[in-house]
């Protein structure tokens, strides 16, 4: 009688995680394997062509012989060292405002998350308008306040600036996971750190910090892989230019793939680029050791 | 037996009905184009499916990313029966085989070609020795010029036998005011033209090599950088960021643009000023002038089941009288030289549209050259741009420039030729 419980549920388990577990097989695990075995040959999709093998050329090439690889990795890495310190910054200071006991803060927390719901290439066109060199709102403001008005992505050294500006319209997701994370402390350390005479900055530093911190590094995480496929804002307003100035990784990697047909090219780059949001992530968490603090942690 | 009889009638019946009313060909045809162009070439299927019951044309229609589509039912092999395909294009998917020989067919069916056509489409759908595709519609280039600036500045308008000199002379005086509503004498000079403006080249002419790097090449790029940096007629990149060359001609901010015969429909609608168009200026030493013109044609798939019906249809949309005066009426130049040349196209406007010089679009065929950034051959497009862009941000030299793009030029030509 029990046994038969027991099959019974592991068939109803396995059929109904069949979609998923077949999506997952089919549409990631598969295609995954193909690219990297793609990203050993030569195959530029062509009639009658199929992908030839040679070897590491692909990756050898691309280290060794395109410049552009370089130029795009660093945009990259320019991108990322703007927009996720920043954003984190201004996500933490949203979530601490939102954290306080308001009439209505819900209606602020919602105003304030919108954005990230929004998104795409609607928001990039909008964007376009308000970068605009002559009629955007924030050159109208700039001049209006005596400042100077820079070309914005009309400009190589205002275009990536102007995108980092542009991601933090998208942080929302991350606020609302530091809004969790500030209402998971335990109000009783504030209490006892008030009775002990702390200061605001003081409960910041050494309470709110501390207990927050896994979720730093979790938004951390997220925001590194997230910087490093940036994509759809690029690709819709500035198409990498002016020049190569934002000509970021993965949309170099589009390129090769879907406007020139260098598919073994392009496997290459999303290799490359999983290699090194792999090791930057190990790095982050490997550091975590010495910043993050678990609550049922025991410190040796 | 009575009853036998009318069954077997009735069975007869049927069968003669059912070899009458034979199912027709279907035949697929995929095109690029905005949604106004997509309904140009809708009218012009129902044109082709009037005269042939027989044959019924499945409509596939991609409003972007056309070229990777292409590619894609390339690769998978079940590409459509009939491809919309372009002179720029360089042979290229001829050469990959994607493409039928068409003469064969012309030869079978007697269409004299050098008679019907101009010489550069067909040429230029010739490239790789096989004719890839049959053109039905023509664009070119023109200047473009708004008469109120010319008539405030007191300038004669540009007529055909300007030089190069002129345009410049007269972009200086179009030139007026400060800041974002500055009123420039040019407003639009694609950078190829500028390659060639002094008979310079980008290209070998079998697309082999890229040999942008010489003396007359250098020369036009030098009078582009000029426009905006000496002379300052021209917006630099980072002002056309803000306010892009359509906007500019439209609104009344801009004297003179060199542009695409497409242009005009949306001019006629969005132009409030008087405008008209002639011809590119000449060099002033050798008095040629050098114009892009793409041909649009159809080509069919090398392997389509159906070449015979989709024949029909190339051969309809490039010499059927009736669609190629349709194509006259609405879209642009035809193909056809007699319909393009005749008067009746040549001074009769579109519903709503203001009469314009459309002679100097039609002239330009005859002399005018092939883009080399077409269709497969957008990478070398891409890294000509950027060379561009930084020249016409003031952020590298024209001689750079074309150094750079020399080099990874041909690297790309390297590997796209192979």
């Amino acid at each position: 009688m029990y046994k038969k419980r027991v099959i019974k549920e592991t068939i109803y388990f396995h059929l109904y995680i069949s979609p998923w577990l077949l999506g997952f097989l089919i549409f990631t695990l598969w295609p995954i394997i193909q690219s990297l075995y793609i990203s050993l040959t030569d195959w530029e999709m062509q009639l009658n062509k199929y992908p030839k093998f040679i070897g590491i050329s692909n990756y050898r090439n691309l280290l060794f012989n395109d410049e552009l690889f370089w130029i795009s990795l660093k945009n990259t890495i320019y991108y990322a060292f703007g927009s996720v310190p920043l954003g984190l910054i201004l996500a933490l200071i949203l979530a601490l405002l939102l954290n306080q006991k308001l009439r209505g803060i819900t209606i602020f927390r919602t105003i304030f998350y919108l954005p990230s719901v929004i998104s795409g290439v609607a928001v990039a066109l909008l964007w376009v308008w308000i970068f605009n060199p002559n009629f955007g709102i924030v050159n109208v403001i700039l001049a209006k306040l005596g400042l100077p008005t820079p070309g914005w992505f009309g400009d190589p050294e205002w275009a990536m600036p102007a995108l980092i500006i542009m991601s933090f319209w998208g942080v929302g997701g991350s606020m609302l996971i530091f809004l969790a994370g500030l209402q998971g402390i335990p109000t009783e350390f504030y209490e006892a750190a008030e009775i002990d005479g702390a200061n605001l900055w003081s409960k910041f530093r050494h309470i709110t910090l501390p207990m927050l911190s896994p979720t730093i590094l979790f938004n951390l995480v997220m925001g590194i892989i997230g910087s490093f496929q940036v994509f759809t804002n690029v690709y819709i307003m500035t198409s990498g230019g002016p020049g190569t100035a934002t000509l970021v990784y993965v949309l170099y990697l589009f390129q090769n793939a879907f406007l020139y047909f260098k598919m073994g090219y392009a496997s290459a780059m999303a290799w490359i680029l999983f290699v090194i949001i792999l090791i930057l992530t190990l790095l982050v968490i490997k550091s975590s050791a010495f910043w993050v603090y678990y609550e049922t942690e025991v410190k040796k | 037996m009575r009853k036998l009889l009318l069954v077997l009638c009735l069975v007869v019946l049927v069968l003669i009905s059912s070899v009458l009313y034979a199912a027709p060909v279907e035949i697929r045809y995929m095109y690029w184009g905005s949604t106004e162009e997509i309904q140009f070439r809708e009218d012009m299927i129902k044109i082709f499916e009037q005269k042939h019951p027989d044959i019924k044309v499945i409509r596939e229609p991609y409003p972007a990313e056309y070229d990777r589509k292409l590619t894609a039912q390339l690769a998978a092999g079940n590409a459509a029966d009939v491809i919309n395909m372009c002179n720029d294009w360089w042979g290229q998917r001829a050469r990959q085989g994607a493409f039928e020989d068409l003469m064969p067919f012309v030869k079978r069916d007697k269409i004299d070609l050098a008679k019907l056509f101009w010489t550069f489409p067909i040429k230029s759908m010739q490239s790789p020795g096989i004719l890839e595709g049959l053109p039905y519609i023509l664009k070119t280039q023109a200047l473009f010029y708004n008469k109120r600036l010319f008539d405030e500045a007191g300038l004669a308008y540009p007529k055909d036998n300007w030089t190069w000199d002129d345009f410049l002379e007269a972009a200086i005086k179009l030139t007026k005011g400060e800041g974002p509503k500055k009123q420039y004498g040019v407003v639009g000079f694609p950078s190829i033209n500028a390659a060639w403006m002094y008979g310079g080249e980008v290209t070998s002419s079998n697309m082999k090599i890229v040999i942008a790097n010489n003396p007359k090449t250098l020369k036009g790029i030098q009078f582009l950088r000029d426009l905006v940096f000496k002379y300052k007629v021209m917006p630099t990149q980072a002002e056309f960021q803000a306010m892009g060359t359509g906007a500019r001609f439209s609104t009344g901010m801009g004297g003179m643009m060199i542009d695409y015969s497409w242009s005009v429909a949306w001019l006629q609608k969005a132009m409030k000023d008087p405008w008209d168009v002639v011809q590119l200026p000449m060099d002033p030493t050798t008095k040629k002038r050098y114009p892009e013109c793409r041909a649009d044609g159809l080509a069919i798939y090398s392997q389509s089941k159906n070449k015979d019906a989709a024949w029909e249809l190339v051969k309809a949309f490039a010499t059927d009288p009736d669609i190629q005066r349709y194509v006259a009426k609405n879209e642009g130049i035809p193909a056809l030289k007699a319909i393009a040349l005749s008067p009746d196209h040549l001074n009769t406007f579109r519903e709503g549209f203001k009469p314009y010089n459309k002679k100097a679009f039609v002239d330009a065929v005859s002399y005018s050259k092939l883009q080399p950034f077409g269709g497969y051959y957008e990478e070398l497009g891409t890294a000509w741009y950027r060379e561009m862009d930084l020249v016409l941000l003031g952020k590298q030299s024209p001689e750079e420039a074309l150094k750079r793009f020399q080099k990874i030029g041909n690297e790309i030509l390297k590997r796209l030729t192979r």
